[in-house]
């Protein structure tokens, strides 16, 4: 491996949880290790472009977010179930007798693919404590779009 | 009513880090998935030009080589060079395009190019669907004299089930591909205006 590739491993390893986070959270039906795998293909063949621009995060964010919305379609076709990691298979769990680890997990999932594809993308970046400066980055809107947007899903949440 | 609301937030805040202690303990990105991304970029003509394009290269040598050596009218190969010809542009087209969609956008920019993308898809299908069954009409015209069974039943039997054939495929393609296609890129943009305010 060359110093590149060296580096480009080390970041996807540092930023594994954000990719597997939009992976479950945006693949709807889609297998999880398919868009992790296709991600991965995006992020190398960006990563001439990125290096040097903005923070990784956010790139890997944004990178991810468009691979598993523009993939769904596809694996939708081809996939007869949501075939994923043992680890995140949480779509045939049993609220009464899961660990509350995997009913948080469920719960969460569940609430957010309620909401439409940019709700779900600001909460989750909200939650991941970014500023709204870098939600609108990676969304596409403007902070105080953000501000206005994150209190509608609020409202929305409460009613689910 | 504030106390509610953050009592909410601070659930999805548990829920979220729920997940994140199970992506620590449970799932790693093994050496052979980055192996495969960092090979990918070897394929790269391979990934640009698709299976889907090559068909379409092979059906426009193929079908005009079986048109020619059929004997049929000058005109009718000429339209089906011309056809396949213009079948196979929009392809490479299509191929192209939907290959600069998953870049480093930001997500509504992302959205908004799915959608052109989409929109480009159902138009060329609009377009070329019609020009496909005129060909066919044409071919199964000219192919029923070269095989001297104009006038007979068989070949009345056969133009009226080509009929058929296309209307019951424009339907079925109409209500499967077209409308569910509108209205999903309909309920995008609805989004995408809601958010810019």
């Amino acid at each position: 491996m060359d110093t590149k590739e060296l580096e480009f491993t080390r970041m996807v390893k540092e930023q594994k949880n954000t990719i597997y986070t939009v992976c479950v959270m945006f693949g709807d039906d889609a297998p999880v290790e398919d868009l992790v795998q296709q991600t991965l293909i995006n992020l190398w063949k960006g990563y001439d472009g990125f290096r040097g621009g903005s923070s990784a995060g956010t790139w890997v964010w944004k990178v991810a977010m468009n691979t598993c919305i523009t993939a769904q379609k596809k694996e939708k076709r081809h996939s007869k179930g949501r075939k994923s990691l043992d680890a995140l298979d949480i779509s045939g769990i049993d609220m009464a007798d899961a660990p509350k680890e995997d009913r948080q997990v469920k719960m969460l999932h569940d609430r957010i693919l309620k909401l439409g594809v940019f709700d779900r993308a600001i909460i989750l970046l909200w939650l991941e404590d970014l500023s709204y400066e870098e939600i609108g980055e990676i969304v596409g809107i403007s902070p105080s779009n953000v501000s206005v947007r994150l209190v509608r899903i609020r409202e929305q949440l409460k009613n689910l | 009513m504030m106390e509610q609301e953050n009592k909410e937030l601070q659930e999805l805040k548990e829920q979220l880090s729920a997940l994140n202690a199970k992506l620590d303990e449970q799932t790693e990105i093994n050496d052979r998935m980055i192996g495969r991304a960092l090979n990918s970029s070897v394929g790269k003509m391979k990934d640009i030009v698709s299976k889907q394009m090559w068909f379409c290269f092979f059906a426009l040598i193929l079908v005009s080589a079986i048109v020619i050596l059929q004997g049929v009218s000058k005109a009718l190969i000429i339209a089906t060079i011309v056809f396949m010809s213009v079948n196979a542009y929009i392809a490479v087209i299509m191929n192209i395009r939907e290959k600069s969609i998953t870049g480093a956008d930001d997500l509504v920019g992302t959205m908004k190019k799915a959608l052109e993308y989409k929109r480009i898809n159902r138009n060329s299908t609009l377009i070329m669907l019609p020009l496909a069954i005129l060909w066919a009409g044409w071919y199964v015209y000219e192919i029923g004299d070269v095989l001297g069974f104009e006038g007979t039943k068989e070949y009345t039997v056969l133009i009226v089930a080509c009929g058929i054939g296309a209307i019951v495929g424009g339907l079925i393609g109409y209500f499967s591909f077209y409308r569910p296609s509108m209205k999903q890129a309909d309920e995008i943009i609805a989004q995408i205006d809601e958010l810019n305010g």
